[in-house]
């Protein structure tokens, strides 16, 4: 992940979690105490309204007893019956009968449960019949009817009875004005179910279709929201009018209910949404600046690794911190720059002893050739031997001192010795220089040189790889020399292999400890030269097996002598003369 | 699988028309004040006559210059009616008529019964063409069911007769779509109500106190104008129509009668299908038992109502009396009319003042005579399930508004 959405997410975690976090918990405590206020303000309007209900039917019980004592005792029965029905038009049918149970006057035509209910009021019972739902036979009442009968009472006498139907039309204006907030209402249902009222106007249609009011009321008496008619989710409560079963239920419809909370709810997501837009903004501002310090401290330390020291960085991010960094990598680099420049010293000192070092290694034999050659002219002028000499010394060993100043020129120059590629001969290159070793006085007699060719020519340096051979058979017949009794064998052996050619020059001397053959092989000149007396001559053989792109490697068993071997791999796409590596 | 595929097969022929998946659109109306034969030859009683004027247009809308010999009436086609003569002739419809045909392209010529129907056709109500915007397609009774003619976006109306206090229950039951005409007494149980638009219609009538003036306790004008003058109209008004203001003018002074003695007592006929009649029947009976006069309320169907208003078996009536110009034809002697009286009412005098024009003098004997007096202004509103929509101006006499309401469009919102 990049730093930058790093220190943004990081950031906007910071800030916004905490924030969710007490959003959550806020709206949830807020949501369930609304909740429970609503419904416990809607049961209290609930229990009101039904008590409004019980009071209205008691009313209407008390104004059938008034209206039977008015028309009992009254001159003109039937005109003042006929007065109090156009006064109170939803009550239809109105008789009054009187302790005989005769009419005393009538208005309207009776309902259908009016004998029913005549009788039981005769017999002092405050009567009433189920409701009778409105259906199109109805007639005069406008919405459902009740018949209700009342014993007449006059000075504490029964006086007779007033039955009457009761257009419940009557009720619709106390379930109307009762509102719960601004769009909950009340509805009135029958103890079947019927719905007898509602405030909601369109709801109010429903009083006169067949609609499920029961499974509403036990939906709503469960708690929780109901779905009403009209599809709307509402908060509902459930209160009981009386003895007549019948049922108040006032319903709000969530969205108002619930609206406070809502309006909260929608507020802490806008207040989140805020802080979100704000840590965002400020992660963008401070995070921009550290983001982008770090990314030039990092630009920064790509220009040193690339090697140039010399580059600064200004610590100028007003960050204490950053700036502090961008001050240590400049130490850094002061530091880095010195350690450099006192390792190219040491790497120039270590460079010049070492071709010092080979230098004087790889003049020795020529030079000794060059004495030997001016010693024999300077003693015997005239001697054809020393003639041959001093020939063979202009001829073969003058070239060589030539080549060793070219390389040495080449290796001041390029850092490696220049390949002059031509064919190489194994087999006559091991017979020359197993004759020339032979030469040698150091080792004359007591030193035997083998030689075993099977190698094919090939492409190569023929003076570098007849200078790094000298070498190790030199040294080779320098171990077996030093050995105790001074005596051995060097076998110089050349063969083929699939990918080149194969020197091995072993030796019958005392042989190598793996330590010894550690150092050897990985060693300087200096140390090798120091310890084991094998020096400057291998590191000039591995050298030359590098630059023809081989290897030497070396087998050695104390005691019983050591086998080094030069690998040259063939280049066929070599040019013979002049080309290099 | 071959079931699977032939399901598939009829369903998308069945879904490749269009026109097939339409719903019809049916439309139910109340008819609260009766309904007879959709027949311009049988009667226009109730509601009828306003129904009619859904199946028919007046005569002279597509015929001109009417001549009259004998039995035999010849029409001129009008040159901008879009129907040939033959089918003006197949639709002319009559009392009396006996047939019509076409002659040549211009002349339609209607047999009538006798001379007498065939006078009766001149005037332009009697002879109706069938080339409204529905057809009667079902008729029983109580019960019509009209037809589309042409693309009004109404498939069929369904018209059912039903009580005043019927009609209201239907419409908010969802039973019904439109009732024409209703009373301003519970208009207010409608209020809130969007999914119903109530269109207040301009009063046309009053409701009226008619006497039977061949009634023996009714003979004096001066009983009756006693009886008028006794009405306190603010009262009725406040129960029948629910506000003092719709109260009709007090009429001139009347003689100083003693009431009580000169009638006992008095029915007074009101239909059963309209209780604000029967409130106001209950009031009335009530101010008159202060003068003295005993009311019985006879509340009987329409067709019983009709018959003894005929037969002049009543004494007192409730019922409609035209506002404007019109309400002098009801008081015309059945010579002048044509027909008998509404009241028994006949004056030589007021058939002259009428036949001259002079109104005044005309409204002049009304006021002494008192065949009638009227007591409140019949406010009335239609009301109309707010499915439909269309920009309607509902009247009483005429149903032809209905053609022009249509099923609300997706989004659509009826205005009130």
């Amino acid at each position: 992940m990049k730093l930058r959405a790093f220190a943004l997410l990081l950031v906007a975690a910071a800030s916004l979690l905490p924030l969710l976090g007490f959003a959550a918990l806020a709206r949830s405590r807020a949501e369930a105490t609304a909740v429970a206020e609503v419904q416990g303000g809607t049961e209290r309007v609930a229990r009101i309204v039904a008590r409004r209900i019980a009071d209205h039917i008691a009313a209407e019980r008390e104004l059938l007893r008034t209206i039977g004592a008015a028309v009992t005792l009254g001159d003109d029965p039937a005109l003042t019956l006929n007065a109090f029905s156009i006064q109170h038009p939803h009550l239809h049918g109105v008789t009054v009968l009187g302790p005989d149970g005769r009419a005393v006057a009538r208005q309207g035509q009776p309902g259908p449960d009016h004998d029913e209910i005549t009788r039981r009021a005769l017999a002092g019972e405050s009567a009433a019949a189920a409701v009778r739902p409105a259906t199109a036979d109805s007639g005069g009442p406008f919405a459902h009817t009740i018949t209700v009968g009342e014993p007449i009472w006059i000075a504490g006498e029964r006086a007779g009875a007033v039955v009457a139907t009761v257009d419940l039309v009557d009720v619709w204006e106390t379930v109307n004005v009762a509102r719960m907030g601004r769009r909950g209402f009340v509805r009135l249902v029958a103890s079947d179910g019927t719905l007898l009222a509602h405030g909601d106007p369109e709801e109010r249609r429903y009083v006169f279709a067949a609609v499920d009011n029961l499974g509403f009321i036990e939906r709503a008496r469960r708690g929780g929201t109901v779905v009403n008619h009209q599809g709307v989710e509402v908060l509902a409560a459930v209160a009981d009018v009386g003895e007549r079963g019948w049922m108040i239920v006032v319903e709000q419809p969530v969205a108002e209910a619930l609206g406070a909370v809502r309006a909260m709810r929608r507020d802490l997501l806008l207040l989140g949404g805020g802080a979100l837009a704000l840590a965002i903004g400020a992660a963008v501002l401070v995070g921009r600046k550290v983001v982008r310090g770090i990314e030039r401290l990092e630009g920064h330390t790509r220009v040193l690794a690339s090697g140039d020291l010399d580059a600064r960085v200004e610590p100028s991010a007003r960050i204490a911190e950053l700036d502090s960094l961008a001050r240590s990598i400049n130490e850094m680099a002061d530091s880095l720059k010195r350690h450099h420049r006192e390792a190219r010293e040491r790497e120039r000192l270590t460079t010049f002893g070492r071709v010092a070092a080979g230098l004087s290694h790889d003049l020795k034999q020529p030079l000794e050739h060059v004495r030997d050659a001016c010693e024999g002219l300077a003693a015997d002028r005239e001697s054809p031997e020393s003639w041959e000499l001093f020939d063979w010394m202009r001829r073969d060993e003058l070239p060589k001192l030539q080549r060793f100043l070219d390389d040495l020129r080449q290796l001041a120059v390029d850092g490696k010795a220049k390949l002059i590629m031509g064919e190489v001969a194994p087999e006559r290159l091991l017979e020359e220089l197993a004759a020339n070793l032979r030469g040698s006085p150091r080792w004359a007699h007591k030193i035997q040189f083998e030689i075993a060719s099977s190698a094919a020519p090939f492409l190569g340096d023929d003076t570098l790889l007849r200078r790094a051979l000298y070498n190790l058979a030199a040294n080779a017949a320098e171990a077996c020399y030093r050995a105790p009794g001074g005596a051995g064998t060097v076998r110089l052996e050349a063969a083929d292999r699939t990918d080149g050619v194969v020197f091995r020059v072993a030796d019958t001397g005392p042989g190598m400890s793996p330590d010894l053959i550690e150092r050897v092989m990985h060693g300087d000149f200096h140390s090798t030269k120091r310890t084991t007396g094998i020096g400057l001559g291998l590191g000039v053989a591995r050298h030359v097996a590098q630059i023809h792109g081989g290897r030497i490697e070396v087998e050695s068993e104390v005691g019983a002598g050591t086998t080094f071997t030069l690998f040259v791999p063939r280049d066929e796409s070599q040019e013979p003369g002049g080309a290099t590596r | 699988m071959v079931r699977r595929v032939a399901a598939c097969i009829l369903c998308v022929l069945a879904c490749g028309d269009p026109a097939g998946s339409r719903d019809e659109t049916v439309l139910r109306v109340s008819a609260s004040a009766g309904l007879a034969p959709l027949d311009p030859s049988t009667g226009r009683a109730g509601s009828t006559a306003a129904a009619l004027d859904l199946i028919y247009v007046p005569t002279s809308e597509h015929l001109r210059a009417p001549s009259q010999d004998g039995a035999m009436v010849r029409f001129q086609r009008r040159p901008q009616s879009g129907h040939s003569a033959q089918e003006l002739a197949d639709a002319l419809r009559g009392e009396g008529l006996v047939s019509a045909k076409a002659v040549g392209e211009e002349l339609v010529e209607a047999r009538f019964r006798d001379e007498l129907a065939a006078i009766a056709s001149l005037q332009d109500w009697k002879t109706l063409l069938a080339l409204g915007p529905f057809a009667v397609e079902q008729e029983s009774e109580g019960r019509a069911v009209l037809k589309r003619r042409g693309n009004q976006p109404i498939d069929r109306i369904e018209i059912v007769e039903v009580s005043r206090s019927d009609e209201w229950r239907m419409l908010m039951g969802r039973e019904l779509d439109v009732i024409p005409r209703a009373g301003a007494l519970y208009q207010k149980q409608l209020a809130g109500m969007d999914s119903l638009r109530v269109l207040d219609m301009k009063p046309t009538s009053w409701t009226a106190l008619c006497f039977n003036v061949t009634h023996p306790a009714l003979r004096d004008r001066a009983v009756r104008s006693a009886i008028a003058g006794a009405l306190d109209r603010a009262a009725i008004a406040r129960m029948a129509c629910g506000s003092a203001d719709c109260a009709a003018p007090a009429p001139p002074p009347s003689e100083d009668v003693a009431l009580g003695e000169q009638v006992r007592e008095l029915g007074i006929l009101v239909v059963d299908s309209d209780s604000t009649l029967q409130v106001a029947a209950s009031v009335l009976r009530h101010q008159l038992a202060r003068a003295g006069v005993r009311i019985a309320p006879e509340t009987v169907p329409l067709e019983e109502l009709v018959a003894r208003f005929k037969d002049r078996r009543y004494g007192l009536l409730l019922g409609p009396l035209p506002i404007g110009e019109s309400r002098y034809a009801r008081f015309l002697s059945p010579e002048a009319a044509g027909h008998p009286g509404m009241t028994g009412f006949a004056s030589a005098e007021y058939d002259a003042a009428v036949a001259a024009g002079d109104l005044a003098a005309a409204q002049e004997i009304l006021d002494r005579e008192v065949p009638c007096t009227p007591l409140y202004e019949n406010r009335t509103f239609a009301a109309v399930d707010a499915r439909f929509c269309g920009d309607v101006e509902p009247t009483e006499s005429s149903w032809r508004w209905m053609a022009d309401l249509y099923p609300c469009g997706e989004g659509e919102r009826a205005q009130p």
